[in-house]
């Protein structure tokens, strides 16, 4: 089938829907509001601002808003000295399950991502001066995809750089890796997040929220943050006594994954204010199909769980989480290469060499990662007024590569390399109360990181490094205008251990290196309308270069380059432009963005014009090296509801970057892609609380900005992928279970993305049929 | 060890508060470091770290007249493996109009004593396969095998030539050139005694002079 007449057809399908009669059905949406301490809340303003209907609660906190059209609204709790409460609600035909809202005092202040105060991000038109994406429980729940980076790539601005269907690394605006931070449970994940085939260690089912910001967010979260920030929240401990939980299961067809996650939670009735939480997830998954063949050695079995504990009293909130990440990955053994001769010959060819049947054993080459992680994070509410934010974290992280078979055949009885990375982290902030107009934080940070070797090859040294950052974030707000401002100073400490005893090459010679700098933000926010913001943001970044742009030494066996560091390497540092328009409107939302950053000291890998002779033959060397670059671009969405049953959207990412010392495009920036979608909203009844069917398209461009003589093969074609999705919500002895069937790649396209470092080697998956059910039991969960 | 530290943590994750602040206060101090003194217990069995069992360091050419004569031996040596010190190539001396018996040899010299690798491709004979090119005027010379999996070690299948033992001929046209030596490792993609496979092993360039 054609694309046009795909477009054809959802063009036709959407006509139809305009055209279907809105007929006045409505609903009544019911609840209850409660304190903090689960005692009802009487006279709390409820209401649905938009709709101009509006209600408030009885004796018993309960309240009723009667004649609510279907479909999405902002629903809105207000009480005198507490928190307003604002929320999306889906608002289905008949009775839709009673709300059941906990308000907080309004002392209670301070998600720490806030930078403007105590406004909401999720969602709100004046939340941030930076583009904010927020993936919600639900949105979750639909994209869950094989990895984080799937889930997370349709958004506008993102995209995935993968290696084989099973790692795959979240790229915002064009940078990754070492370029964008991870945030888990308040805590900067610290992998050996450097590598480009090591993808973040969260298990897929553990986030209630994930929250992308894209561009340079260093005042707040340090280096690092030069290219944006993912923050992943394990859901929020239950306020009232009882027991709930909710039990996920997803399969795949393309890689026969089956994938489960139970989650069970609850607030102890006689020891007020202690909750807890235990989860566990098990995914499995065996070689993913290309259109026409099956990438051999790509599944993985990763077995992951969590625990949380928290203690809520009138003076403070305290949190310990604990998750362990453990996974086996398959690495497609097509792409481990000996020279580069093979690598011509294998792309000339044009198919891979290595084909087989499916099978959900996982060979050499394969990664072993395993990630602990321990956060803990408390909120003290001081007498004057204020919070006191103190975090501390704990990570360790350990990762095996094993190569593809030793050259004697036979498994290699230890991994090619293996490294123990241990992290520690902490965090004191202080949260001033309003003076005035201002609103707005200051605190310090550290970090403690040490890096083993285990006895085995060399990729990166051992090292201990410190870090240590002071900052103070300060907002002020007047009417429809918001101002922000921000400053921080880091240190890091780094000393490089050599390596006495080892291989020639591998010796490092070992050193103390210091790096500092000073980062400040100034941003915008106004207020053009009561569905229109616009918001503008300056800020710098920078970030140290990281120990293998200093000392990486090697063959990467998949490029077929022999990757040299440079120890004399200075910090990357760039300033940030970014301008966003935000809308809020009763039948649509929807945020364009432009961006440019401008870097000094970019570091990138490039061609050195030289050989390095070995007996698998001679290999380009690669070096890392810097020089001034510009990444700019524009990205954006559209939501708008076209009917009471059809929803239509539309998202675009465009980035350009440009190596402005050489004058010759940045390697490796994702191509121009553009998604349009329609959900229909199926008539429920009975039982039948929301049914829908979808269809989305995504639309890719081939990259034409590359530089050239870096890579072997040019980047691969365009391509088009179209999309189909049922969901549906069925009341289950007064639960809601959702239920979802997605089809991506409907039409079992071959395709290979740029962004994909096996594009040489094989296509990208074909179709993949994937069901998901997520069934709640017990207390309801708050969402 | 540390593994089972972290299990109990999870476990206890109350008792976390006391000990976390603990190590972390602790955090400069070496020996209380959770990741332990600074000799894992992989150590224990090699001096040399397991990274240098895959390594390579030296292809050796015998070459002996085939009419008599003492035999010449030319290698490849890069005794600090990728990077580091550039290898250090023979040149090879070869007469025209002579037929020469050849065998070549592996070795990891990083060892000692030096492990002998061509062994383990005898015993893996099925998965392995040398090529050799004459190239530039060294063309007309033409290397034929000298040899079968099934002289090294028990053969399924097409009994397809390894390339260890061979015959080089130097015709009276030769002239100046390259001796291209290729070592493929057939792991899944099939032998089939002709190509190459993608994952090479070996592919050293020797200079080759032609003596009349």
């Amino acid at each position: 089938m054609n694309v046009t007449r795909i477009l054809c057809v959802i063009l036709a399908i959407a006509v139809s829907g305009l055209v279907l009669p809105a007929e006045a059905q409505t609903a009544t949406v019911r609840g209850k509001v409660l304190s903090e301490a689960g005692e009802p809340l009487p006279a709390v303003t409820v209401a649905l601002p938009a709709l101009e209907i509006g209600a408030f609660t009885d004796e018993k906190g309960v309240f009723r808003l009667e004649n609510v059209p279907p479909g999405s609204h902002t629903i809105e709790f207000r009480f005198v000295g507490y928190r307003t409460i604002q929320s999306e609600i889906r608002v289905t035909e008949g009775r839709p399950p009673a709300l059941e809202v906990t308000m907080e005092p309004e002392t209670l202040i301070g998600d720490e991502v806030i930078v403007t105060g105590d406004r909401d991000l999720a969602g709100e038109l004046t939340g941030s001066s930076q583009s904010v994406l927020v993936l919600p429980p639900s949105a979750l729940e639909e994209r869950r995809g094989q990895t984080l980076g799937e889930t997370l790539e349709s958004l506008p601005g993102v995209s995935s750089l993968t290696t084989g269907p099973a790692v795959s690394k979240p790229v915002l605006r064009g940078v990754h890796s070492a370029r964008v931070l991870v945030l888990n449970a308040g805590i900067t994940q610290e992998g050996q997040q450097w590598g480009g085939d090591h993808a973040p260690e969260i298990d897929p089912f553990s986030p209630a929220r994930i929250e992308v910001l894209k561009g340079a967010a260093s005042v707040q979260y340090g280096a690092g943050a030069i290219g944006g920030v993912i923050r992943i929240e394990p859901p929020e401990l239950p306020a009232n006594p009882g027991v709930g939980g909710r039990i996920n299961t997803n399969l795949f067809s393309n890689n026969k994954q089956g994938a489960g996650s139970v989650l069970v939670q609850g607030a102890l009735r006689k020891l007020a204010g202690l909750k807890w939480r235990v989860q566990g997830s098990l995914r499995r998954a065996g070689d993913a199909r290309a259109p026409i063949h099956v990438i051999r050695n790509s599944g993985f079995d990763e077995r992951d769980y969590s625990v949380a504990l928290g203690l809520s009293r009138d003076w403070m909130d305290t949190e310990a989480y604990f998750s362990h990440f453990g996974t086996w990955i398959g690495i497609f053994k097509g792409a481990h290469i000996g020279n580069t001769t093979d690598l011509r010959r294998l792309i000339e060819r044009g198919d891979p060499s290595i084909v087989g049947s499916f099978t959900y054993q996982i060979d050499n080459p394969r990664q072993r990662v395993d990630h602990d992680l321990l956060s803990l994070r408390s909120r003290i509410r001081l007498g004057g007024g204020g919070n006191l934010e103190l975090r501390y974290g704990q990570q360790y992280n350990r990762r095996e590569e094993w190569d593809s078979q030793a050259r004697s055949g036979g498994a290699p009885a230890r991994p090619g390399f293996s490294q123990g990375l241990q992290t520690h982290s902490g965090d004191v902030i202080f949260q001033h109360r309003n003076f005035g107009n201002w609103y707005g934080k200051f605190g310090v940070s550290g970090m403690r990181q040490e890096n083993r070797r285990f006895s085995t090859g060399f990729l990166i040294p051992d090292f201990l490094a410190y870090n240590f950052g002071v900052f103070a974030l300060e907002s002020w707000t007047k009417g429809k205008t918001t101002l922000e401002t921000g400053l921080r100073y880091d240190y890091r400490w780094q000393e490089v251990y050599s390596n006495e005893g080892r291989r020639a090459t591998e010796i490092v010679e070992g050193g103390i290196h210091t790096y500092s700098n000073v980062t400040g933000v100034l941003g915008l926010i106004y207020e053009l309308s009561p569905d229109l913001a616009v918001a503008a943001n300056v800020g710098r970044a920078w970030r140290p270069p990281g120990v293998n742009e200093l000392y990486s030494h090697g063959v990467h066996h998949g490029t077929a380059q022999f990757e040299v560091g440079d120890k004399e390497l200075e910090t990357e540092a760039s300033v940030n432009t970014d301008l966003t328009l935000r809308y809020q409107g009763d039948r649509g939302r929807g945020e364009i963005g432009i961006f440019r950053s401008r870097y000094d000291n970019f570091i990138s890998l490039l061609p050195a014009d030289d050989l390095v002779l070995t007996i698998r033959g001679a290999f380009p060397k690669f070096t890392h090296v810097q020089s001034d670059a510009v990444i700019q671009g524009f990205d954006g969405y559209l939501e708008y509801d076209l009917t009471r049953y059809m929803d239509s959207y539309l998202s675009a990412s465009f980035v350009r970057g440009r190596n402005t010392a050489e004058d010759q495009p940045l390697y490796q920036m994702p191509p121009t892609r553009v998604i349009a979608g329609l959900d229909f909203h199926l008539p429920t009844a009975g039982r039948l609380l929301e049914a829908g069917v979808g269809f989305e398209g995504r639309f890719v461009m081939r990259q034409t900005n590359f530089p050239e003589g870096i890579d072997y093969a040019d980047p691969p074609a365009g391509y088009s992928l179209f999309d189909v999705h049922l969901n549906a919500e069925l009341a289950l002895a007064d639960h809601p279970v959702r239920m979802q069937l997605h089809i991506h790649n409907l039409f079992n396209k071959r395709y290979r993305d740029y962004l994909s470092r096996f594009r040489y080697f094989i296509d990208d998956p074909g179709r993949d049929v994937t069901f998901s059910l997520s069934i709640p039991f017990g207390k309801p969960m708050e969402e | 060890m540390f593994k089972h530290r972290w299990n109990v943590l999870s476990v206890l994750t109350a008792a976390v508060f006391v000990t976390a602040a603990l190590t972390f206060a602790c955090a400069d101090d070496e020996d209380t470091s959770p990741t332990g003194p600074a000799e894992p217990q992989e150590h224990e069995d090699d001096d040399h770290g397991p990274g240098e069992e895959e390594l390579i360091t030296t292809l050796a050419i015998t070459l002996t007249p085939s009419s008599g004569g003492a035999p010449v031996t030319f290698r490849f040596r890069d005794l600090d493996g990728e990077g580091g010190n550039d290898p250090v190539v023979d040149g090879v001396t070869v007469y025209a109009g002579t037929n020469y018996d050849g065998s070549v040899q592996v070795l990891n010299e990083a060892e000692s004593p030096p492990e002998n690798i061509t062994e383990e491709v005898e015993e893996e004979a099925e998965a392995h396969q040398f090529f050799y090119q004459t190239l530039g005027g060294f063309s007309p010379a033409s290397v034929t095998y000298a040899d079968k999996e099934s002289d090294y070690a028990t053969n399924s299948g097409a009994d397809h030539p390894v390339g260890i033992a061979f015959t080089l001929s130097v015709p009276d046209n030769a002239q100046n050139g390259q001796l291209r030596v290729i070592l493929s490792h057939f792991d899944e993609a099939p032998k089939d005694g002709v190509n190459q496979s993608d994952e090479t092993d070996i592919d050293v360039t020797f200079q080759v002079e032609v003596r009349r």
